[in-house]
């Protein structure tokens, strides 16, 4: 087991005139689950292979415990990664995937299928070992996958999207199993996925990347509560979070001429025009004489215990989208025009020309 | 349903089992007029009007020409084709891991550079290669013969497999390199075996050009004991009389071989073939 460190890492590709990944500082820690999270295209997956050594670094260093492996060839980075699609080999049964790296390494028959039993317990494929891929489910093919990995007892694992391939319903079990077993393991761990649910149930840690530059790394709570960026701020939360446009105020910022208090530390820091984050859940609804922004709206999603309430606001003339969550037996209805406020504290705001957090 | 539609479709197969028979026909004929051929005396032959079915039976051909001269002949065929496949394919292979799994520069002139020599006649060759022999102590040799076979079959091999292996998903080579294989021992170890079906097809392929071939062995051997079988055929066309009999006895049991190899490894010819048409 290792730490993980990316110290100014970087990725060009030849002929590119933007690296995919640029001056990536990160520290993963002993045992820790870190999640990199952020659309595609942001480098999160060439993070995680850059780290494997499939992907070759083209400035700064990347050290596992205290060992540089920045030129090291893969086979000797002591790593073992779950693929997207799997990448089991078609040809061997599952106890031979699981059990080729053991192989390779020179360790004993008896070692190996020892521990290639032990996986298949833990990870409920002991019926199947026999069986070739193509004779699995999805869902066992991922286990098989990280059973292959498991084998290893390597010091890091690495996984690209392991979830992606499954159906929705075995996405969020499988979820929970694999954030488990890690913790019964405790291997570092790098996960890379676009899913912010995903990047957010799992992860000790989330490191939020954007065309390769990496945004913020903070605990999921942290991310949702203090969002660095507006990046950030919209990409993490579902439904995301309210970013609206708004200018300088006494005391606030207004929003098409109503007035959000903000509290005075962050007021003192406002200069010029600003974007002001509210997640659904932080609106008030008040009364039109309370002066809160009118809100028309035109969709309800009612979940049971709350709903989401879609709706069209005016700023300064042009129209902007408003999700509210409305609590059980306070939903308007469609059509309806209702006014919503928030408390300085779950207001934050966020520089309006580079986007970077105001609030404190 | 009702009848129309019915009687159309009955009417479509029908159709298609007319074009069907006409080219199996078409394609058949020659090889059953071949055949018939040998198994028919000498009167027979020319007999008018043509006698599809030999009257009489007769295997005095196959007896005629089974000699030990043939069988040597023979010998030599199988022994240049199997020695140029399996050449063939280790360079193939070879060259295929650079061409497809690295990112080696100039990839693409090199095979572009590999097709347009495909390109040229083979007569067009045969002059230079016939030098190049000479002077490297090649000519007159089994081993010789190979090398000049590999002129035409590597270049059709590469282009073949390289189809095959770019199909196989570059994850797979990814996880061998993790697992703790290097990047050649992903390729050999994982890639090739997975691509087995190509390679076999790419081998029967390189099989039958080599056997086919006659020019070549006609330039490059000159002693009688390393003759292939198709210069054994040449030998019957005297300057007089032509052995008929014999010559299509000969050409039957050059048939022979590809029948053979062809009925066992279809499934592979067939498999790999379709494989290398979804991505190539």
């Amino acid at each position: 087991m290792a730490s993980v460190s990316y110290r100014g890492a970087e990725r060009l590709y030849p002929g590119g005139d933007r690296p995919a990944v640029a001056d990536l500082n990160l520290e993963v820690e002993d045992g820790e689950f870190m999640v990199l999270v952020g659309p595609s295209g942001c480098g999160k997956s060439t993070s995680l292979r850059m780290l494997a050594g499939l992907e070759e670094v083209t400035g700064g260093r990347i050290l596992i415990g205290d060992h540089d492996v920045t030129d090291v060839p893969p086979k000797e980075r002591d790593i073992a990664m779950v693929f997207q699609n799997y990448a089991l080999y078609p040809h061997m049964n599952v106890a031979d995937n699981m059990a080729f790296a053991l192989k390779l390494a020179g360790v004993g028959k008896e070692e190996r299928m020892a521990r290639v039993r032990e996986a298949a317990k833990l990870l409920d494929l002991e019926p199947y070992l026999e069986r070739k891929p193509k004779a699995l489910s999805g869902g066992q093919r991922q286990r098989v996958a990280m059973g292959r990995a498991i084998v290893r007892h390597p010091q890091v694992f690495c996984m690209d999207e392991p979830l992606s391939n499954l159906d929705a319903k075995l996405r969020v079990s499988t979820r929970t199993q694999i954030a488990a077993l890690q913790q019964r393991l405790g291997i570092t761990t790098l996960y890379v996925t676009h899913d912010q649910v995903e990047a957010m149930t799992m992860g000790d840690r989330v490191a939020v990347m954007k065309d390769g530059v990496l945004q913020q790394v903070d605990s999921p709570l942290r991310l949702y509560e203090r969002p660095t960026n507006v990046f950030v701020a919209g990409f993490i939360g579902s439904p995301a979070m309210n970013l609206l446009s708004a200018k300088p105020g006494d005391g606030g910022v207004v929003i098409d001429n109503h007035l959000l208090p903000v509290d005075r530390a962050t007021a003192s820091k406002i200069d010029g025009d600003v974007t002001v984050g509210i997640r659904p859940e932080a609106w008030r609804m008040v009364s039109e004489s309370e002066g809160g922004l009118p809100v028309r709206v035109t969709v309800v999603e009612e979940l049971g215990a709350d709903a989401y309430v879609y709706g069209q606001c005016d700023l300064d003339g042009v129209p902007g989208q408003v999700v509210i969550r409305a609590a059980a037996g306070r939903v308007p209805h469609k059509g309806e025009t209702v006014h919503v406020t928030s408390d300085p504290d779950r207001v934050h705001v966020f520089d309006g020309g580079s986007g970077r957090r105001l609030s404190t | 349903m009702s009848a129309t539609i019915a009687r159309r479709r009955a009417t479509r197969q029908a159709g298609v089992y007319v074009a069907a028979a006409a080219l199996a026909v078409f394609v058949l004929g020659p090889i059953f007029w071949l055949v018939t051929t040998s198994l028919k005396p000498r009167s027979e032959v020319f007999a008018s009007p043509p006698k599809f079915l030999p009257t009489e039976l007769t295997f005095a051909n196959y007896a005629d020409v089974l000699t030990p001269d043939t069988l040597q002949f023979f010998a030599n065929s199988v022994i240049v084709c199997l020695g140029t496949t399996v050449m063939c394919l280790a360079f193939s292979l070879l060259a295929c891991f650079t061409l497809t799994r690295t990112g080696t520069r100039g990839r693409k002139p090199i095979l572009v550079g590999v097709l347009v020599s495909q390109l040229l006649p083979q007569a067009v060759l045969l002059v230079p290669l016939y030098r190049a022999a000479d002077t490297l102590g090649l000519l007159n040799s089994r081993f010789g013969l190979m090398v000049a076979f590999m002129t035409f079959t590597l270049p059709v091999a590469i282009w073949l497999l390289r189809g095959f292996l770019m199909a196989i998903p570059l994850e797979l080579e990814e996880a061998a390199r993790l697992d703790g294989l290097s990047e050649f021992g992903a390729y050999w170890r994982v890639i090739v075996p997975l691509a087995k079906p190509g390679v076999a097809a790419v081998g029967i392929y390189v099989f039958f050009m080599a056997w086919q071939d006659f020019m070549y062995s006609l330039v490059f051997l000159t002693d009688a004991s390393k003759r292939t079988l198709p210069l054994g055929v040449l030998a019957l066309i005297g300057s007089h009389t032509i052995e008929w009999g014999q010559l299509m006895a000969v050409s039957a049991l050059l048939l022979v071989p590809i029948l053979l190899v062809f009925t066992f490894a279809q499934r592979y010819f067939i498999a790999g073939l379709t494989a290398g048409a979804v991505k190539g």
